[in-house]
């Protein structure tokens, strides 16, 4: 479904939910899952354990399940709201996951990045040898510092961010929610851009 | 203006710019404040090197990688984790992993006999929760002995990884063993028996298990017997895996609320719900209830495609009473397994050991303790959760109505169980009619579900098209495509304006663009002269009649002009903006999809005993048995009532009635029969006609009409 509809689909279902509709807890999600899933893989992707694979699904089912029961408490009164409330949710379980497999010392510190294609790393560049754990983390870490920090953004910047890349909104839909100019949303966007990639001080995850 | 807003407002120019597809060199862009080019480049480049993160990307996910890279992957993760060297024991293979643990079978060396290793992921980075989940895992195993629950023999340490071995069975799990078959009622009852007398020495140990599953039943080789302990021709049932085991001794940490524990399809409601402190014994005795029913099924009381789904039913959702599904069960060992899956836990059995009992009970040929409620009880039951089919019930001092999610066999047992039980035939056949008025409510329910979801599309363009005056073309195009294409019921969206109501690159007097599906993939026009002949779109009745209204409005159903004589129905929405009309959002939708809803729901609800057929206001069948029957053309008049003096007396309650029923003849064959109908609300007076073969109950005229 399109994110321009969407909108207007959760906004029908937050009414429902309103009135005491259980369905719509999980219409809601729905509206959710496929980027949270994308989000997940994105982190993980680097590395070559087809069970991390399958572990990303339990992941993603887990964030799910804990937006499904925080709606039972919170009812955002419309589509913004719900999707502040969706974003925030997709951080918390990506720096959950980070912590849960590599614990709060060195993440991903004995984990190599490894290419696929060529097993090589970068302390086996002939790629030939038995891969060894001892390269240093980047990816998992990259991707915490990134979420921590969008959560750090001030808030019309953070919301901009939720929207437009959290949630996949063009930039046209995200002003009509917002109830701004399109060129408002594009100041906000470059705006939390420059603040995001300042404060991880270059260190980006890899692509 | 601040040096870093109008660095801002120079980065947004840049990118705009570069949407646009006229590039400008930055040093263009700062040629009236060249002070700012060392800022601006060194921003831009910033921006650069996020955006090539924050692209969306192919998903590299499990289910798009190419097989070839997935065995390349699968190649490489072997070789980063090669097999742990536990002192004193040789490991053989992987078993299998979990969230927390591998699983390898291993041969300990000193007593030179097969054992089941399991060691914690993550080695010394594996979070603290998961070290002490490790550690409760074998607490809680180490400190009972029984039988039927797999045994620990060792503890240990090695490269900071901690291990437990225990008995390694040979016999696989049941999940594996019993695969989607049913077994036979009386060995499912032994199996479920020995658990329950396990379970409950795990319950006097103060652990509570909390992920009870077939998948964590593991099995002896099927020849090894104990009388006591085992299923003859199955082998020793052992419980395993205490992983998410609970003390009950020991107040839950913050951690273990957040997250649903255990497997969602056997999971009690409690656990459903996340609520930790209402997890008791009596949460595995609901899983028991649902291993017992899945044993006699061959599936678990609840599937959906999505855990959320299926976690939804746990705690909502009634599980179809088993005998539905096998008749052959026993009415004891159904009331036993229905009584484990009661909602409340307080109503479940006290303790696994009266389970036990229970079960022993209905092994022994004996009365049990727990009581049926009945079919007429679950029936109530059934009611009570769907308000809107109780309206319809209207027979005084017996509150019996509604259909189990079964076919109109059911109904006919019920009406044999009423007269075996000692009601009049009268009685049984009065509650059968109220059966099928229900039945007709439900199914025009499902479908007005159905409706209601198909019409957010165009309302939600609506409301966007008319908070928004100026469009480009190609955009709106763009839009348009990606609905039709990404839902398979719509055939096709027309968004036509007035005139000068549709300001593009130009401002238009006519601008009807159509976007549907053909053969050949998405077709994108113009409705206008000379492909689209007169008369103007503007006079169509897909256009008019919003107009004329003001509302939404569902076209009789017909065959359409726009879309090569396609049988479908249109769904249309006035664009409102300050007070005046500016056009019309219309989607077609294909007349197939909603026969093959259709045909799905009678097969649920009627199986092959009954035909029901949906019917427009306008009097034209969506669905007929009749191949030749021919739909109206689009502009053709559309009065298509049928005249025969039969339905003519049928048709005339359905104007003025929201449900009910007529005598008249089946459409087949001319034999007496009784329709049913209920109207589908959302669609302004289509109906949902349902026909019985069954000749008109004595005394029907005398009740009530709702």
């Amino acid at each position: 479904m399109t994110k321009v509809n969407q909108s207007a689909e959760i906004e029908g279902w937050i009414g429902r939910l309103k009135n005491g509709d259980l369905k719509a807890r999980e219409q809601l999600i729905n509206c959710t899952c496929d980027r949270l899933t994308s989000l997940t893989r994105k982190m993980l992707k680097e590395y070559g354990r087809v069970k991390r694979w399958e572990q990303t699904d339990d992941v993603t089912q887990n964030s799910l399940m804990r937006l499904y029961r925080t709606l039972a408490d919170v009812h955002p009164a419309n589509a913004v709201e719900f999707y502040r409330l969706a974003a925030m949710n997709i951080r918390r379980e990506l720096l959950d996951l980070a912590k849960h497999y590599f614990g709060p010392n060195g993440l991903g510190a004995n984990y190599a990045s490894v290419d696929l294609a060529s097993g090589k790393t970068a302390n086996n560049p002939d790629g030939n040898a038995p891969l060894a754990i001892e390269d240093g983390p980047d990816q998992l870490e990259a991707w915490t510092a990134f979420h921590e920090q969008v959560e750090k953004l001030p808030d019309e910047e953070k919301e901009i961010f939720d929207l437009l890349w959290y949630q996949e909104l063009s930039q046209a839909n995200a002003a009509e929610l917002l109830n701004v100019s399109t060129r408002t949303v594009k100041r906000r966007w470059a705006s939390a851009r420059l603040l995001l990639h300042e404060a991880l001080g270059g260190l980006l995850p890899e692509i | 203006m601040p040096e870093s807003d109008r660095l801002l407002d120079l980065v947004v120019l840049w990118e705009e710019l570069h949407e646009a597809g006229t590039p400008v060199p930055i040093e263009e862009l700062c040629q009236d404040c060249p002070e700012l080019l060392p800022a601006l480049r060194k921003r831009l480049k910033a921006l650069g090197a996020l955006d090539a993160v924050l692209a969306n990307e192919t998903n590299p996910g499990s289910a798009t990688i190419a097989k070839e890279q997935k065995s390349e992957i699968e190649k490489l993760s072997r070789q980063v984790e090669p097999q742990p060297v536990i002192p004193g024991y040789e490991i053989i293979r992987e078993l299998g992993r979990g969230g927390m643990g591998v699983v390898y079978e291993a041969r300990q060396i000193r007593l030179n006999r097969l054992v089941a290793v399991k060691v914690l992921l993550g080695g010394s980075y594996a979070t603290v929760t998961s070290q002490e989940r490790f550690k409760a895992e074998v607490d809680a195993i180490g400190r009972m002995q029984h039988p039927n629950l797999i045994q620990v023999f060792d503890v240990g340490e090695y490269d900071g990884r901690v291990y437990y071995s225990m008995e390694y069975l040979a016999g696989g799990n049941l999940e594996d063993r019993i695969g989607n078959a049913p077994l036979p009622p009386r060995k499912a009852a032994e199996i479920v028996k020995i658990l329950a007398d396990a379970i409950e020495a795990v319950h006097e140990h103060g652990v509570i298990h909390r992920d009870l599953k077939p998948a964590n039943i593991l099995l002896t080789a099927a020849d090894a017997t104990n009388e006591k302990t085992g299923v003859k021709g199955f082998g020793i049932p052992k419980i395993s895996d205490f992983g998410l085991a609970k003390r009950t001794d020991i107040p839950s940490g913050p951690t273990l609320t957040e997250h649903i524990l255990g497997t969602p399809t056997y999971m009690a409601p409690e656990q459903a719900a996340g609520h930790s402190r209402q997890v008791g014994p009596a949460t595995d005795i609901y899983s028991l209830g649902a291993i017992l029913y899945r044993l006699l099924i061959g599936r678990p009381p609840f599937v959906g495609e999505t855990v959320i789904e299926i976690v939804r039913q746990v705690a909502d959702a009634d599980p179809v009473p088993p005998r539905f599904l096998q008749p052959t069960i026993p009415i004891d060992l159904e009331t036993i397994c229905l009584k484990c899956l009661n909602k409340q836990p307080s109503q479940r059995y006290t303790s696994a050991a009266a389970l036990a009992d229970d079960l022993s009970r209905f092994l022994a040929d004996e009365p049990i303790v727990a009581l049926p409620i009945g079919w007429l009880g679950q029936l109530i039951k059934w009611i009570r959760r769907r308000p809107a089919v109780a309206s319809l019930i209207t027979v005084s001092g017996l509150a019996v109505v509604g259909l189990l999610a079964s076919s109109w066999l059911f109904n006919q047992r019920l009406a044999k169980e009423l007269k075996n039980t000692g009601d009049a035939r009268e009685m049984a056949e009065v509650t059968g009619h109220h059966l099928k008025l229900a039945l007709a409510g439900e199914i025009a329910a499902t479908l007005d579900a159905d409706f209601k979801q198909l019409e957010i599309v165009p309302q939600s363009m609506v409301t966007l098209l008319a908070l928004r005056k100026n469009w480009d073309e190609k955009e709106l195009e763009a839009w348009t495509r990606s609905l039709v294409k990404k839902d398979a019921r719509i055939f096709g969206i027309s968004l036509a304006f007035e005139p000068q109501q549709f300001v593009g690159k130009n401002v238009y007097d006519d601008y009807c663009l159509y976007v549907h599906e053909e053969a050949s993939g998405l077709i994108a026009k113009q409705l206008l002269p000379p492909e689209y002949p007169s008369p103007s779109y503007r006079e169509r009745h897909w256009y008019t009649a919003p107009e004329a209204t003001g509302k939404r409005t569902w076209s009789e159903p017909y065959r359409g002009q726009r879309a090569n004589e396609t049988p479908m129905l249109t769904y249309s929405c006035p664009i409102v903006s300050d007070g005046t009309f500016r056009g019309v959002v219309a989607t077609d939708l294909s007349i197939k999809y909603f026969r093959e809803l259709h045909t799905r729901l009678e097969k649920k609800y009627l199986g092959s005993d009954c035909s029901s057929f949906v019917i427009s206001s306008g009097g034209t069948f969506m669905y007929h048995p009749n191949p030749q029957y021919e739909f109206p053309s689009e502009n053709s008049s559309i009065d298509q009532i049928p005249t025969d003096s039969d339905f003519q007396a049928i048709w005339q309650k359905m104007q003025r009635q929201e449900t009910g029923y007529a005598l008249g003849t089946d459409f087949d064959v001319g034999r007496p029969a009784t329709f049913y109908f209920a109207r589908i609300p959302s669609t302004d007076g289509h109906f949902v006609l349902v026909q019985f073969e069954s000749t008109p109950p004595i005394g029907l005229d005398s009740l009530k009409n709702p």
